[in-house]
């Protein structure tokens, strides 16, 4: 069992590492000091931070509703909040082009193709955190005084965060990784005073760009540069209590 | 307290608690202990009372107060789940002001609880027992109008159950709260209880007032007397009444017991397997008037006694016997043994029906 442990992890770790041996950390000083890899990057962890406050400010409602009710309307609601995980991106982007045009190729679109791909996790890790605790807590919270709503917010919600912390990281961190619904929807998107100064790409398609001008050798460099951000986002996910739990059930579709 | 419970009903998917009406008026505190067996509606009729379920129909005033159109958090009712519910994400002594009247009250009920020194402490770090004293702090610190308790001993051990039972009851008694108080075991609490009210099948089936032993002495329906431990059930006729003790006949056999029936009318003589004495002569006492001839059929260990099935083989009633393992050594009984079942008049109680 170890031995396939490692050899999976090996599966996910060499080929990354492999990309090392066509950089520098000269070169990789400079990318990381290119204004525009720079512009980049801020341009995905600006949307991929508001999709995940998105995900949350809808993710957590729903899932609330999700675990505490049950009958078809629920089931509906549950497999159409699961619906973007089997959706080719590709897809995405269409649909969410023809549905609003508008958006082609600006904020609020990156926005939108994170949430719509990232919303689920939040979802599904709101559920899953409140149908553990279960509903005896806001029960005892309301025969002590609690409105409903006060007995969420002080005490359903705190003993959830974390999971659902964890949950809004697994919606940023797959949002960051989204390519497919950006080369339709969004792939040079332009500025907006003063949020963003000058129209730039999401890391994904700066390091396609790359990969296009000066073939795979040539994007390893960018493409290690945005390796590195995305685990950052990963070591922050575990160390938010909780996450693998989530992430396993979501996993086993529980 | 004046409690009014009309026609009380709630749907839970199939399950239908009520309609059930009930009042109890009376001066000063009391404790009623609501029995029955597992899903029963119990603590439907607590959630109920609670206002954490919606009524499908009727009412329920507390001391004038129509409680059953207010919401939960505005009914002023404590109650004491079984599990503590206490929130992680608050201390001890947090949990314990989360709903309380005021702090210094919320500190002298921690103080009486025995747990004014965990205060600073998070829940989660606590026992069991720790954590429900917690809970029922945190229940009283909010000066409730009534105090609902479903079974918030059912996960302890015993000894802590009958510790944390006493407590509470005295405690109850001092604050002046009235309590209703679910529980299908007898416990300390129960024993404390004013009247006791038997739920069976969403429906209540017997409101008993008085002391406990008032109550394990009148089983009006056999479920009733099944859950106070009641195993044997004997089909007789009465033949003769008087005084409140009937003669009856089960085929030859001829007993006596406590109960009311008209002569001729068809009744259960309710029996407890612990009230049967068990002889190899019928020499018995005088107040032992029953005594039943029977053939050994099984034998079984229940834990650190032995019970007995027997049977009356002229008219096939059949008996359970419960006796030391000690006992049954010194009379010699084995399967197929023929013994002498007997038992005094006062532990047999007639049920109608």
């Amino acid at each position: 069992m170890l031995a396939i442990a490692i050899l999976a992890a090996l599966f996910i770790v060499l080929p990354l590492l492999s990309m090392g041996w066509y950089t520098t950390f000269g070169d990789l000083a400079s990318t990381f000091t290119n204004p525009a890899v720079d512009l980049s990057i801020y341009l995905t962890m600006l949307s991929g931070g508001l999709a995940a406050l998105v995900c949350v400010l809808i993710g957590v409602p729903a899932g609330y509703y999700l675990a505490r009710t049950s009958g078809l309307a629920t089931k509906l609601l549950g497999s159409v909040l699961e619906l973007p995980i089997m959706i080719p991106h590709f897809v995405v982007g269409i649909a969410l082009l023809l549905f609003a045009p508008f958006i082609f190729q600006s904020l609020i679109g990156v926005v939108a193709v994170m949430v719509f791909v990232g919303l689920s996790y939040t979802v599904k890790a709101a559920e899953s955190s409140f149908v553990e605790l279960g509903d005896g807590y806001e029960k005892a919270a309301q025969t002590l005084g609690s409105s409903p709503m006060k007995a969420f917010f002080s005490v359903v919600f705190p003993m959830s965060a974390r999971p659902i912390a964890g949950g809004a990281l697994l919606s940023w961190a797959r949002g960051i990784s989204e390519m497919g619904a950006f080369l339709v929807l969004a792939y040079f998107v332009s500025p907006i005073s003063p949020i963003l100064p000058a129209a730039t790409n999401p890391m994904s398609i700066y390091a396609y760009q790359v990969y296009q001008l000066y073939g795979v050798r040539g994007a390893a460099t960018v493409s290690i540069v945005y390796v590195l951000v995305a685990m950052a986002v990963f070591v922050a996910a575990k160390y938010a209590n909780g996450w693998k739990e989530i992430f396993v059930r979501y996993s086993v579709g529980e | 307290m004046d409690l009014h419970l009309d026609s009380v009903t709630v749907r839970r998917g199939d399950f239908v608690l009520g309609p059930i009406s009930y009042r109890m008026r009376s001066e000063g505190s009391k404790m009623i202990a609501v029995v029955g067996p597992n899903g029963a509606g119990k603590s439907t009729l607590l959630d109920a009372i609670a206002g954490l379920v919606p009524l499908d129909m009727g009412t329920i005033t507390i001391n004038g107060k129509l409680v059953s159109s207010l919401p939960a958090h505005r009914r002023g009712i404590g109650y004491v789940l079984q599990r503590p519910y206490l929130f992680a994400n608050m201390s001890v002594e947090k949990n314990v002001l989360y709903g309380a009247a005021d702090s210094g009250y919320a500190a002298g009920m921690m103080s009486t609880m025995g747990i004014a020194h965990l205060g600073q402490r998070r829940p989660q770090t606590l026992s069991g027992g720790e954590q429900q004293r917690v809970s029922i702090a945190r229940a009283l610190a909010m000066k409730p109008s009534m105090l609902l308790l479903d079974e918030p001993f059912s996960h302890l051990d015993p000894e802590m159950q009958e510790e944390l039972g006493e407590r509470l009851g005295e405690l109850i008694k001092t604050e002046g709260v009235s309590a209703i108080y679910v529980t299908h075991s007898f416990d300390a609490l129960y024993a404390m209880a004013d009247m006791v009210l038997f739920i069976d099948g969403g429906r209540l089936c017997e409101t008993v007032t008085g002391s406990v032993s008032t109550i394990d002495g009148r089983p009006r329906t056999r479920r009733f007397a099944e859950l106070l431990g009641y195993r044997n059930f004997i089909r007789c006729s009465v033949v003769q009444s008087a005084g409140g003790v009937l003669s009856l006949a089960a085929g030859d056999l001829r007993l006596e017991g406590l109960g009311d029936a008209p002569v001729g009318s068809s009744v259960l003589l309710a029996l407890r397997p612990e009230d049967i004495t068990i002889s190899m002569t019928s020499r018995a006492r005088a107040s032992q008037r029953n005594i039943v001839q029977a053939r050994v059929t099984e034998l079984r260990r229940m834990g650190p006694l032995m019970r007995l099935r027997l049977r009356h083989e002229d008219s096939g009633t059949e008996l359970l016997a419960l006796i030391t393992s000690g006992s049954l050594v010194s009379l010699g009984v084995n399967e197929g043994s023929m013994v002498y079942a007997i038992f005094k008049t006062a532990a047999a109680h007639v049920i109608q029906g």
